[in-house]
């Protein structure tokens, strides 16, 4: 299987700075989106020390370093030991200096091998599945309306509009350990994956997200109305949307490529 | 239960096989490890010795003997005497163990022979040779031919021809004193080997008489020749028995063969011979099989029809120079079994035993007549085997099942105990009942077993360590460089020294990290780099970097350190103390929820004050503006609030982008440390605190001012018992001000239900907080708990905390009742105003 990807991050309407950060690697089959927090300039910090480290880590010789779960792949124990790497770094620079101190992120990167898909998370940026005209999010916020809406003490509604949305139960960068959430899945032709902040997921609903790609021309075309979607909505947050589209290379795709150079 | 690991499963395998290597060695007694098997043996069997006690005596050849009587052979005449000496002793029977296999060869008897015949046969041509003694006198006696004086001549010395003839025949002589007597045993020798297949066929009479048939099938050691002693003496013999020594293959002797086969016919030993004859047995008399018996004594035999030696010492030894000479008492020989022996060196072959070496074989024969007399065996019962088999198994087991689950300090311990009990039992059933346990594949077995395994532990877990260094150099090098990429340099440097300098792929990340440096013109860190890149030798071109930079550097570094010094001193010299507002900032206090507290003082009244203030870092930079607004807002209200239970606050500003709020000055201690278990304060006491605590709430409440974050740490205790709430509206203030993306919250055990769920909330929430921190005053544990956020604010919202009184069975039902309603979920339920509350707290105390 193939990714084609493209991504785009907005710092919104309200916010001074933009402390998402994301990274897309087609070859790979790598997409990461991080959602930095703290004071001053230290979210953004912390976002981009996490990218970047797993960036490193898929660009170098992508040593698992600790015990491997033998539940996942091997894939999926590379992805996360990049994320518990990253987590390592973020906690150190936040620890070495006051200007940093309780900087954090949140992380949602997935993995393609083959035809596995590998899923890793930490806080509440998402990842979505559409296939087949519908959205589905694979990842479980980990914030405290999320988990108050787990044991049905609130609605999705009143989670929605509650004061805490903003709080996480978990975040990279917090704590000098931490093991991301690891998934894995069967992906097939004509899959799209969306993975965004939750300054697009707070702002726009899933099914409009859901209209939005599958009536884009294009990627881009996809990323840039989602952003100005988010924006007419308030844009109160940093938005980030990257989408990957998975296809599977024909036999005949060497022939329309051949075709295609004559036609240029 | 420890889990079980990959390599606990291969130590099982390895167990296994290595009891499996054992049994495999046990039963095919492999030469090495019975060598060793033998050592041990030997060992035991020098834990055995006794002095001997049997009715033998041993007449040794020896150096002495022979100094004194003579070059070896003797004539055998002499050893006739010595039999002759020996029977008037009265010796019950006497063991000749020297061979006389061929008639002796005498040169002067040969010709005496000669002499008799010729006279005898043919007396006239006799008569020259007779003549040769005095020629002229026979020559003419023989040819005068007067037969009557010529004849008597002739028959004197005949007769006297016959004297020395009879004297010269030492084999007659010895024959006669062995028949004179009738008990001397002879000894036979048997050439080892394979059977000639031959089944008897021309054994002599007294062979035959010596040897008895085989029972059944036969494994005694076969020969393939034999030989014995002359007709004449085996005919007057006793008995005749073998003196075939067999040592083992390390060149011990540890057993007698009692039995050797030669053509189908068993002879027994010579030591067997002797003590059948002193016992008064005869040979036929002995039945074979597992044990050879006769008559009462029951010799336990092994493969082969051997029999252990159990070797003991002081075996009667006398010299045969010292017996032929009388000096023996002859009462040391009466009614005794006398073996006459050769022992000195270079003529008998001396033997090794267990527990001596260079033992004539004498010794070892009257060693064996010994034990057979006493009765003293040493046996392999037939139960060792089984034991063997048994102890291998559980020892294998031990070392394939307990080893790898215990420590190895502990197995070690227990491996030595196994390993002692067992060479114990073996050493004492060998030295008390002469029971022969192989000892050694077992304890083998165990050795090499706990070796193994405890090595391979050993080496895994080098492994294991070597890994995780590789994971952590691995982990280091992926940081580093990624703080590399950040910009952090001094980060990855840090990261980079915990990496194996002497690794080029170190070296070179350390040069690019000295390079970043350089590009930001921190040349004393890029030296620090490149130095430490020289600790593992030469690389690229640092030496020449350093040298450079080391030049440039040096004046930068004086500056800097220089201005450091001078600022510091102009600090000291003015004395000039950080002010906040009018405050003088006199020391750092501690960090509190909104940022640092400091101990201040007004200038003006020289009072001291605590000054919190607000820490901006935690507050996105465009909603400063808002956040400092509202400070002040609950600053100002919580400032008007002037109540003996509530801090004092006396002022608020901003001086330098900080704000600040001075405050009264508390001498004392929150309640924190009185939630403990062990320092509970007595009912009366938390009576009085919670209930000024409530009339405090309830002033604040009139006032419209929600405390919102009542925990044990915002109620103090002063020294002088004051109780003051603080913190009033502070939680409102940095609660709202939270970015978008928030930090991760503490616990919050002290959050009313409709907090929880993000309600507008009022002073019942504020009651209700209170409870909570009632409840742990009273039973030093919380009412809601949870291992996780969630689980928690679960329970605060949903669940009933425990009955209060099932942790404090001593609190008056009144609190009880007032504990329960402030926990109640429902505000209605609760108490309405703080007022309530104490009035009902004071009057349980009533």
């Amino acid at each position: 299987m193939n990714l084609t990807a493209c991504g785009k991050t907005d710092q919104g309407l309200v916010r001074a700075n933009n402390e998402d950060n994301f990274y897309l690697d087609e070859k790979m089959g790598l997409l990461v989106v991080a959602d930095g927090m703290g004071g001053h300039a230290s979210g953004e910090k912390a976002s981009g020390l996490a990218v970047s480290l797993i960036r490193d880590y898929f660009q170098g010789p992508q040593k698992i370093i600790g015990s491997p779960d033998p539940s996942f792949s091997e894939a999926t124990n590379r992805l996360g030991c990049a994320i518990r790497l990253a987590n390592q770094a973020v906690y150190e620079v936040a620890q070495s200096s006051p200007q940093f101190k309780g900087m954090g992120t949140t992380i949602v990167a997935v993995l393609l091998t083959g035809r596995k898909l590998s899923i890793a998370h930490i806080g509440d940026s998402r990842a979505y599945l559409i296939r087949a005209g519908s959205i589905d999010q694979l990842t479980d916020d980990h914030s405290m309306v999320q988990e108050q809406v787990k044991r049905n003490l609130i609605t999705q509604e009143e989670a929605d509009r509650s004061e805490m949305k903003n709080i996480l139960t978990k975040a990279l960068g917090i704590q000098p350990e931490i093991e991301a959430d690891l998934d894995e899945l069967t992906v097939m032709d004509g899959d799209i994956l969306l993975l965004c902040t939750d300054g697009f997921s707070n702002m726009v609903t899933d099914d409009d997200a859901l209209d939005m790609i599958s009536s884009a021309q294009n990627g881009s075309a996809a990323c840039e109305s989602m952003i100005d979607a988010a924006n007419r909505n308030g844009g109160k947050d940093n938005i980030t949307v990257v989408i990957g589209y998975v296809w599977k290379e024909k036999w005949y795709s060497a022939l329309m490529k051949f075709m295609e150079f004559f036609r240029r | 239960m420890k889990k079980i690991t990959k390599s606990m499963i291969s130590d099982y395998i390895l167990g296994v096989v290595l009891m499996l290597l054992t049994l495999f060695f046990f039963l095919l007694s492999w030469g090495p490890l019975e060598t060793l098997e033998n050592g041990l043996y030997d060992l035991r069997a020098s834990l055995r010795v006794t002095s001997s006690k049997a009715p033998v005596a041993v007449i040794a050849v020896d150096e002495q003997s022979i100094a004194n009587l003579g070059r070896w052979p003797w004539p055998r005449a002499h050893i006739a005497s010595m039999v002759e000496l020996l029977q008037s002793y009265q010796v019950k029977v006497i063991g000749l163990d020297i061979i006389y296999s061929e008639k002796d060869v005498n040169q002067g008897l040969v010709e005496v022979r000669n002499l008799i015949r010729s006279i005898e046969g043919e007396p006239e041509p006799a008569e020259p040779q007779a003549a040769e003694a005095n020629p002229p006198a026979s020559r003419k006696a023989a040819a005068q031919s007067r037969p009557d004086p010529k004849k008597q001549a002739l028959s004197d010395v005949l007769t006297a021809l016959k004297e020395s003839e009879k004297r010269l025949d030492n084999d007659t002589i010895l024959a006669n004193a062995i028949s004179a007597g009738k008990n001397v045993v002879l000894p036979l020798f048997f050439v080892p080997g394979p059977p000639t297949g031959r089944t008897a066929s021309n054994l002599s009479p007294d062979l035959l008489r010596n040897s008895i048939s085989p029972a059944g099938v036969d494994d005694s050691i076969t020969a393939r020749a034999m030989v014995p002693p002359i007709p004449e003496f085996a005919s007057g013999a006793l008995g005749l028995g073998h003196i075939n020594i067999f040592s083992d293959a390390d060149g011990t002797v540890r057993s007698e063969p009692l039995f050797i086969n030669f053509e189908e016919k068993l002879f027994p030993s010579f030591a067997l011979q002797l003590t059948l004859k002193y016992l008064n047995y005869d040979l036929k008399q002995i039945r074979l099989g597992k044990n050879i018996t006769f008559g009462r004594k029951k010799i336990p035999v092994y493969e082969n029809n051997r029999m252990l030696i159990s070797f003991n010492e002081r075996i009667p030894y006398y010299s045969y120079f010292d017996v032929v000479n009388k000096k023996i008492a002859p009462d040391v020989f009466k009614d005794k079994i006398v073996i006459i022996a050769l022992s000195a060196a270079g003529l008998g072959t001396m033997q090794v035993t267990p527990v001596a070496v260079n033992v004539p074989s004498g010794t070892v024969i009257a060693n064996v007549i010994d034990n057979i007399i006493n009765g003293d065996h040493i046996t392999r019962p037939d139960w060792a085997l089984t034991l063997e088999l048994i102890v291998i198994l559980l020892f294998g087991l031990y070392v394939a099942l307990v080893i790898p689950h215990i420590k190895a300090g502990i197995s070690a311990a227990v491996s030595l105990v196994l390993l002692l009990v067992w060479m114990t039992a073996t050493i004492y059933l060998f030295a008390a009942y002469g029971y022969w346990v192989k000892a050694m594949y077992p304890a083998l077995l165990l050795l090499v077993g706990y070796i193994v395994i405890v090595s391979k532990r050993y080496l895994l877990t080098e492994k294991d360590k070597d890994r995780m260094e590789a994971d952590s150099v691995e982990t280091n090098k992926m940081l580093g460089l990624s703080f590399q990429g950040q910009g952090l340099l001094d980060m990855a440097f840090d990261k980079f020294r915990k990496c194996p300098v002497e690794d080029e792929s170190v070296k070179d990340l350390l040069y690019n990290l000295g390079l970043d440096f350089e590009r930001k013109r921190m040349f004393n860190k890029a030296v620090a780099v490149y130095q430490h890149i020289a600790q593992a030798g030469d690389f690229k071109d640092i030496n020449d970097r350093i040298k450079k930079l080391t030049t440039a550097g040096e004046t930068m570094i004086f500056g800097l350190s220089g201005a450091k010094k001078e600022a510091t001193v102009i600090m000291e010299n003015t004395e000039v103390k950080p002010t906040l507002g009018r405050y003088e900032v006199v020391k750092e206090l501690g960090r509190g929820a909104m940022g640092t507290v400091f101990l201040g003082k007004d200038p003006r009244i020289n009072r001291e004050v605590a000054i919190k203030t607000l820490r901006y870092e935690e507050i996105d930079a465009e909603q400063i503006d808002e956040v400092k607004k509202r400070f002040f807002r609950e600053a100002e209200a919580a400032g008007r609030l002037s109540h003996p239970n509530i801090v004092t606050i006396y002022d608020v500003g901003e001086d330098y982008d900080i704000a600040y709020m001075a405050m009264e000055l508390l001498d004392g201690s929150d309640l924190a440390k009185y939630t403990k278990k062990e320092n509970l304060l007595p009912v009366p006491e938390i009576v009085r605190i919670v209930s000024a605590v409530a009339s405090a709430l309830d002033y604040a409440h009139a006032n419209g001012i929600v405390h919102r974050d009542i925990k044990p740490a915002n109620i103090m205790i002063l020294n002088n018992g004051e109780v003051k709430v603080a913190d009033f509206g502070i939680a409102r203030v940095m609660a709202t001000s939270k970015t978008q993306t928030g930090v991760v919250l503490g616990t919050p055990s002290y959050m009313s239900p409709e907090q929880i769920a993000g309600k507008k909330v009022d002073g019942r929430s504020d009651l209700f907080s209170l409870g909570v921190v009632l409840y742990e005053l009273i039973s030093g544990e919380k009412p809601f708990n949870g291992d996780s956020i969630a689980t928690l604010m679960y329970n605060i919202t949903t669940t009933a905390p425990q009955a209060i009184q099932e942790l404090s069975p001593d609190l008056p039902d009144a609190m009880a009742r007032i504990v329960e309603k402030l926990l109640a979920k429902d505000v209605e339920a609760r108490y309405q105003t703080g007022k309530a509350l104490a009035d009902d707290l004071l009057a349980c105390l009533k």
